[in-house]
């Protein structure tokens, strides 16, 4: 039985729909994450299971039980909102404590499960510190160990890491990751990050303008992604417009042949551009000559763009010593067969 | 399940009327308490006679003897040119303070908004008071003088229309300066440096970049400042003597002391009209300033 | 045209401007706070010598301390009903979306810009009408409404920077809308409720124009019995009396600043 179960629902807000016909099953202890652009629909849909937004229609389940119409404080959910919301004017412990209340548990237990909550998230030396007294990262685990306390049936993350910065994302979101799979709690995240995404989830739903463009593990969504939205919106890749002949040859401009698994007729493809890399001859199979662009240094790899007899070919290659090639120089290129996917439709 | 979805959309509907429990008792206040006895005044300008109780029938008597009575005419203009001396004067010496408290870091504001935010707050009939004994006949003022030497006798300061003018001018001159300092603080510093990175000297940038985005709070205080010039009558009656009249002043008479209500309804109605005149213009000049600066921004 | 000189004229007139204002704006206060010291029978400077006899005077007077005691009634009854009238308003402003709201703001601000003579005389002829005109009622409800607008705006400027998302949050932890209100709404909103409150008090305490209008009815405030004084004497009572209002004006503002600081006022 999935945790979270919704129902072709959708938000009207006047004619424009803020999320349409989506339906999603969130399985007991994954880790689900709804990934877009800002506008996408991925907060409306989180808030529609909290019950802050009521759908048009469509029905939300939490564990079997219909919810679609009950306030939020009768729903079994815990949310880590944006901003935190920490309450200003109570400490750590009583913020925790809050949800506690409401539920009518008495003192003894009340204390009992704050203190399993601060050592949880590694805090109990400051439970009587006020939020405004914590650190961005500090004022996060307090969130989170404030909507844990209840012990939800689901757990729903509004994009916990934009507050925080570069760095301190990358260990937090580590760290996050391994408690929740730890307490096996199941997840519903929001971001509009896909490296975060892909990263932090089991399973990723990717939205745009309200409706579903896909939903797989990370590595179904990176690899054979479903539209060009989700190919172009996750990572990095060349997008290729061209024919299939009936010898299974896709080929686009002049020059670009590549084989691929598929009947004639037009077809687009897409490759990773991992699966592109440098190659001393030219003339090799799947093998092209081609003009640097644009090229930016990242470190531990080079990231350029290219141009194959007019199409655009997006390449990450590790060039030591800092020989990568300069703009309108001339290099040879091979792409993996392996790497190119055609994209469905 | 039918039930309850049942009791819940009837829970669902009362949510979205609560808006009017939360706003019928002000309605309902300023209904009765504004609106009403407002529109009773108009009502009472159009009886005939000196009667202010039993009145009847309708008549434009009140407002002939307004229009005819060279008396008010010049209670009239003269109410007009001293509110638009003291909204000038308090935008003139106001505006500099306002200005300057917006750009104050917040400690030192503090201290210096109190010193603005006193007189706002305190009894209007305290201050008069403070500046009677200020410009009295033996008040400090005329000590000093008498002091170094610069007259023999007490000169006379109260009862004169520069008193009257400088007593109005502090009343409200703090409603320009929070005016002010409220909507210069939301312009960004960041435009003067422009400015002035731009070539432009303090009274060019002034000119062309503060004053026009600080426009809309130089209206609400011009028009606060004006209205409360023009409808005074405290510091008319105890500073000015019988030497200022104001419109303020003879509504108070003839309502509280002559007892003639008519009259002083119809000369309130002139008044409503006068501040609602102004109010409509400064309205409309700021909403001008507004689009204006909407359309550069295209 | 040399800049320079344009700049250097410019920050001194404009300090000069600002030196004279604030003199000016609080000089009429100090001086009656100094003046009400006299041991003299008559007002004049500088006094010679000090004592408290006028302060004696004034609180031995019935006549002010009656009017004290009324005005000090008014004030607290109706600062406590425009509270509750104002933040309903302020609510229904910030939090919900219906027609004529923008109308229903305009409303409960228009009191700032209706001359208070014309509003005076409405409600002496109002209150006649309808038989209240020899009571207190008709002073309690021409407060409420001069005092609303202020509330409004104060509770409206303290809705719109309580964070939503707060009560949301207090929701998802299971608190039904009452105890949302109580434990996380009304605490957060204090700061600005005692501002509303301190600054609608003194609203109605130092009221005198409208309190005059409806003094015929025989209920008399402190600053219209001060008014009546004045019209024909300025006895040094007259300062001590003042004096009180001074003080007690000041603890208000002093409130203020103690609880948000006078800079968040406005």
């Amino acid at each position: 039985m999935s945790v979270v179960s919704l129902k072709n629902i959708s938000k009207m807000y006047g004619a424009t729909a803020a999320v349409e016909s989506v339906s999603l099953d969130v399985e007991k202890g994954e880790l689900l994450c709804l990934l877009g652009p800002s506008g996408c629909g991925k907060t409306t849909t989180l808030r529609m299971v909290a019950g802050f937004v009521k759908p048009t229609s469509g029905t939300v389940e939490i564990e079997g039980k219909e919810v679609t119409d009950l306030a939020p404080y009768r729903r079994d959910t815990g949310m880590v909102f944006q901003s935190y919301a920490l309450f200003p004017h109570m400490t750590v412990a009583q913020n925790i404590a809050f949800g506690l209340e409401n539920l009518g548990k008495p003192p003894k237990l009340r204390e009992q499960r704050v203190q399993e909550m601060l050592e949880l998230i590694e805090l109990a030396h400051l439970s009587r510190r006020y939020p405004a007294e914590l650190s961005g990262g500090q004022q996060q685990r307090v969130a989170l160990a404030r909507a844990l306390a209840m012990n939800p049936a689901v757990l729903l993350l509004d994009e916990p890491f934009s507050n925080l910065d570069a760095q301190l994302r990358v260990r937090l979101r580590e760290d996050l990751r391994s408690l929740l799979k730890r307490i096996q709690i199941t997840t519903l995240f929001v971001t509009h990050d896909q490296e975060e995404a892909l990263m932090f989830a089991d399973r990723i739903m990717v939205m745009r303008n309200g409706g579903v463009e896909q939903v797989g593990t990370p590595s179904e969504i990176y690899e054979t992604p479903a539209t060009r939205f989700v190919a172009e919106f996750i990572g990095w890749c060349s997008i290729f417009d061209g024919m299939v002949n009936g010898q299974g040859e896709f080929s686009v401009g002049d020059s670009i042949r590549l084989p691929v698994d598929a009947g004639p007729g037009p077809a687009t493809v897409i490759v990773r551009p991992e699966h592109v890399k440098p190659v001393e001859i030219p003339g090799q199979a799947h093998a092209f000559e081609a003009r640097v662009t644009s090229s930016n240094y990242h470190g531990s790899l080079c990231r350029l763009r290219l141009d194959v007899s007019g199409q655009e070919v997006l390449m990450e290659a590790h060039y030591p010593h800092g020989r990568a090639p300069k703009v309108n120089e001339r290099i040879a290129i091979s792409i993996n067969s392996k790497g190119v996917r055609r994209l469905p439709g | 399940m039918q039930n309850r979805s049942l009791v819940r959309f009837k829970a669902r509907d009362k949510r979205s009327t609560v808006w009017v429990w939360l706003i019928t008792p002000s309605v309902g206040l300023l209904l009765l308490f504004m609106i009403v006895p407002l529109a009773g005044v108009i009502r009472t300008s159009f009886y005939p006679g000196v009667r202010s109780f039993g009145a009847e029938g309708f008549s434009l008597e009140q407002y002939l003897e307004v229009a005819l009575d060279p008396f008010y005419q010049i209670v009239l203009v003269e109410t007009i040119v001293y509110g638009l001396v003291v909204s000038v004067g308090s935008l003139l010496v106001g505006f500099p303070v306002g200005y300057s408290l917006a750009r104050l870091p917040a400690n030192k504001r503090r201290s210096r908004l109190i010193l603005v935010i006193l007189p706002l707050t305190l009894s209007l009939v305290v201050i008069v008071f403070g500046w009677i004994v200020i410009l009295g006949r033996s008040g400090i003022v005329n000590q000093l003088l008498i002091g170094i030497g610069a007259v023999d006798s007490p000169v006379r300061l109260l009862y004169t229309k520069g008193a009257v003018l400088l007593v109005l001018l502090q009343q409200f001159l703090p409603f320009m300066i929070l005016s002010v300092m409220s909507v210069c603080s939301k312009i960004d510093p960041v435009l003067e440096h422009a400015s002035a990175n731009l070539r432009a000297n303090r009274f060019t940038t002034f000119r062309r970049v503060v004053i026009p985005l600080a426009m809309p709070g130089i209206m609400t205080g011009f028009t606060l400042v004006f209205i409360l010039t023009v409808s005074a009558f405290i510091t008319p009656r105890l500073v000015g003597g019988g030497s200022v009249q104001m419109l303020g002043s003879i509504i108070y008479e003839q309502v509280v002391t002559g007892l003639n209500w008519p009259l002083g309804a119809a000369l309130s109605v002139v008044m409503l009209a006068v501040t609602s005149l102004v109010v409509g213009v400064a309205n409309t000049l700021a909403a001008k300033t507004l689009t204006g600066h909407r359309s550069i921004a295209k | 045209m040399n800049s320079d000189l344009i700049d250097t004229v410019l920050g001194v007139a404009g300090l000069a401007v600002r030196f004279t204002v604030y003199v000016m704006l609080i000089s009429p206060a100090g001086i009656v706070v100094l003046a009400s010291f006299t041991r003299e029978d008559t007002l004049s400077f500088l006094p010679s010598g000090f004592s408290l006899r006028w302060y004696e005077a004034a609180f031995s007077s019935s006549p002010f301390m009656s009017a004290l005691w009324t005005s000090s009634q008014l004030a607290i009854v109706a600062t406590i009903v425009v509270l509750i009238l104002g933040t309903a308003a302020a609510f229904a402003i910030a939090r919900y979306r219906f027609k004529g709201s923008s109308l229903f703001q305009s409303l409960v601000l228009s009191p700032l810009i209706v001359p208070i003579v014309v509003l005076g005389l409405g409600l002496l002829q109002f209150l006649a009408w309808v038989g209240l005109s020899n009571s207190f009622v008709g002073l309690f409800v021409g407060h409420l409404v001069i005092m609303l607008p202020y509330v409004v705006r104060t509770m409206i400027g303290g809705l719109l920077v309580l964070n939503r998302a707060l009560e949301e949050a207090a929701m998802n932890l299971r608190a039904r809308p009452f105890r949302v209100f109580r434990r996380i709404t009304l605490p957060l909103l204090a700061p600005s409720l005692i501002t509303a409150g301190v600054f609608a008090f003194v609203t109605s305490f130092g009221n005198v124009t409208l309190s005059s209008f409806l003094a015929v009815t025989g209920t008399v405030t402190l600053p219209v019995q001060i008014f009546t004084y004045v019209e024909y004497s300025y006895e040094p009572i007259v300062a001590a009396v003042s004096s009180i209002v001074i003080a007690v004006t000041i603890v208000v503002i002093l409130i203020i600043e103690r609880v948000i600081g006078v800079d968040k006022l406005f």
